[in-house]
């Protein structure tokens, strides 16, 4: 599969400080590429020198195989961006941003007008197409947006953090349409600090943090790349030293750690974890409340890399 | 893709009601509130042929000349006297058949009621009066063979109270307060200009943002924004001024010119709006208090606040005026009715016309700009 995007030794300076420091990222046609990211670690400003937005210090661009200036209008007319921020005149109804926006790419009125009326059924504003903006909640907002990027059927689309501040509902009505978009043949980039929407929808990963490449795979790549393979939690009262120590004796266990009387234990590789645990607690006739057992997460790879959470 | 582009910015223009209101709102307000200060003086500024009753006490030729002159019919009459006795002119005084009494003796006086318009004209006319009688009676004692110089100068000066007409508009000079208006109207354009042209920056709204993304060149977009806005401030300024010819207001008999200053004056006050939009180191904030502190600055030294700044920066520094779109626009309407030729208007319209292109050109290259270094 070809690169849609390949980005090297990219170098972004914000006066003193780096923004991009020596980044790569390739990503292929057809894939839905994460990148995911605290905020500040460079997402935004990786996607817009990929657009040709932002200037850079050093660093070589190209997309669909062909370097990107910001006058590159034959790659422009490819790409759609749905942005961090919702995008649209307040003047116009919701059909008329679309059809606006759709109209800087399609010049067929007749084609124009029926990838308008299917970006509008997309996002499932059918019966908002007459609203303005100012009358749309924040979520219906965030589909017109989406609608707005997409409806010129682009080969490439970015989505810059698309789900902050929607309800759960638009969330996932927006994260089943990223994905419906790639099935039709479109390559996703997206963006996010939400550990759980990137793991849901996105076929590789690029974790950055501070300007920088930390890890990059699938999902299940990321997570053999670290120690854990599972953790569990236990609410349990009172425990003395020397039971944390036989718990951290068990076989694969590594790591016990014992606060605000929650017990966790953390293991690499092994099975039945669990019935090990709590087999050391019922021989002690130790008395305890919820039970977790959780594989790891994202969070967990970005943690044990960079030994800081993912969220701030 | 000029015309999308055209289509929406008419739209998004036209249904921006509130800043749409106010734009006409303001002129119409203004020019309402100028009327009714002036109004009075508009009809004052007719001068009518004063009624004056004249009392003649005493005989003196040559005033008595200088009365038959002034009420003699036609378009140059001033007053229209009646010789009287002085209890029947008091009579008429007291019935308001009269304006004033004149009395006429060797030295000439003015009885008049109070303080008016007419009691001033009256009484400029005696004091014009005496002031031949004192310069011929002077240069016949001393230097009797100037006289014939003397009496040709003193007709020459005369030229100077004389009604002249060299243009078919009007000479009113508080009509000049209604041109400030149109002048300061078209300026106000700025504010939905800079507004708008900020919409296409990438850097200073998501909306400029996702417009820098499609594939079109940004000329496109800021000549098709600058059309919309250009269509929709110059009808704004078609209805002020109708609305001021309703209102009784004498802009003289040259429309089609006038419609001409408008135009250009919508063209610069809109580009002034881009190229402060454009200014990319100022905040939105920012950009909107520089549109009102220039656009008020500027209608101020064009004379919208108080006749003869616009004339004392002419003596000092003219070459301001010479730039002052707010003034050029002005001294457009000025020169329109002042000059019977056209070459001040042409060359104030030349200015305003080439102005506006560079404002814009410039602006292109600054918003064109390749790339940011933040957003």
């Amino acid at each position: 599969m070809a690169n849609a995007i390949e980005v090297k030794n990219l170098v972004k300076r914000y006066k003193e400080l780096v923004a991009l420091d020596h980044f790569n990222l390739e990503i292929k046609e057809g894939e839905i590429f994460g990148l995911l990211g605290p905020n500040g670690s460079g997402k935004t400003t990786t996607i817009n020198c990929i657009l040709s937005l932002l200037s850079y210090d050093k660093g070589e661009i190209k997309v669909f195989g062909r370097e990107m200036h910001p006058n590159s209008y034959d790659i422009k007319k490819d790409i759609g961006v749905v942005m961090q921020n919702v995008a649209v005149f307040d003047e116009l109804t919701v059909y008329d941003n679309v059809d606006y926006f759709c109209g800087l790419y399609i010049k067929d009125k007749a084609q124009r007008k029926q990838y308008v009326n299917e970006a509008i059924e997309f996002v499932g504003l059918e019966d908002y197409t007459k609203f303005l903006p100012k009358k749309l909640s924040g979520g219906l907002l965030r589909r017109l947006n989406i609608a707005c990027g997409i409806a010129h059927k682009p080969k490439l689309i970015f989505f810059d953090e698309p789900t902050v501040a929607v309800d759960p509902q638009s969330r996932n009505k927006i994260l089943e349409g990223i994905t419906k978009l790639n099935e039709d043949g479109a390559t996703i980039v997206y963006t996010s600090h939400y550990m759980e929407e990137v793991e849901q929808i996105c076929s590789r990963i690029l974790i950055m943090d501070k300007g920088k490449n930390v890890a990059i795979g699938t999902k299940e790549e990321l997570k053999k790349m670290i120690k854990n393979t599972e953790t569990i939690s236990i609410e349990v009262m009172g425990l003395e030293e020397d039971v944390l120590k036989e718990l951290k004796e068990l076989p694969h266990a590594y790591d016990v750690k014992y606060e605000n009387m929650t017990l966790l234990i953390y293991f690499s590789g092994g099975k039945h974890n669990l019935v090990r645990v709590l087999e050391c607690l019922q021989k002690r006739d130790i008395s305890f409340g919820r039970v977790y057992s959780e594989l790891p997460t994202l969070n967990d790879v970005f943690l044990e890399i960079t030994g800081k959470e993912l969220r701030d | 893709m000029f015309l999308h582009n055209f289509k929406y910015a008419m739209r998004t223009t036209m249904k921006n009601k509130t800043t749409l209101i106010w734009t006409l709102l303001f002129p119409i307000a203004l020019a309402t509130f100028m009327y009714m200060s002036f109004g009075e003086l508009f009809e004052e500024e007719m001068m009518d042929v004063i009624p004056v009753a004249v009392v003649v006490q005493e005989s003196n030729p040559s005033f008595e000349e200088v009365l038959a002159s002034l009420s003699k019919e036609g378009e140059d009459q001033v007053i229209d006297m009646t010789v009287t006795s002085e209890k029947k002119a008091l009579e008429k005084l007291e019935n308001e058949e009269v304006d004033a009494i004149i009395y006429v003796t060797d030295i000439v006086y003015l009885k008049v009621p109070g303080n008016s318009y007419e009691a001033t004209v009256l009484k400029t006319i005696i004091e014009e009066y005496y002031k031949v009688r004192y310069v011929v009676t002077d240069i016949g004692k001393t230097a009797p063979e100037m006289m014939q110089n003397a009496l040709a100068n003193l007709r020459s000066d005369n030229q100077y109270y004389t009604k002249m007409k060299t243009s078919d508009g009007n000479q009113d000079v508080y009509t000049n307060y209604f041109y400030a208006i149109f002048a300061m109207s078209c300026l106000f354009a700025s504010f939905v200009a800079c507004e708008k042209i900020q919409k296409i920056q990438a850097n200073v709204s998501p909306l400029g943002m996702r417009r820098c993304l499609s594939p079109n060149s940004k000329m496109i977009t800021i000549l098709a924004e600058f059309f919309a806005m250009l269509i929709t401030q110059f009808a704004i300024e078609l209805i002020t001024l109708a609305y001021m010819v309703m209102l009784g207001v004498d802009f003289g008999n040259k429309y089609p010119q006038i419609i001409l200053v408008l135009f250009f004056g919508s063209c610069i006050g809109i580009s002034f709006g881009i190229i402060i939009g454009s200014m990319t180191r100022f905040s939105s904030g920012a950009k909107e208090g520089i549109c009102t502190c220039i656009s008020m600055i500027l209608s101020v030294m064009a004379d919208l606040c108080a006749s003869g700044i616009k004339y004392s920066i002419e003596q000092t520094m003219p070459i301001i005026n010479r730039l002052n779109p707010s003034a050029l626009i002005v001294d457009s309407f000025y020169a329109l009715n002042i000059y019977d030729t056209y070459d001040r208007y042409f060359q104030n319209i030349a200015t305003l016309g080439i102005m506006s292109a560079v404002l814009i050109i410039i602006s292109f290259f600054i918003i064109r700009r390749n790339k940011y270094a933040s957003l």
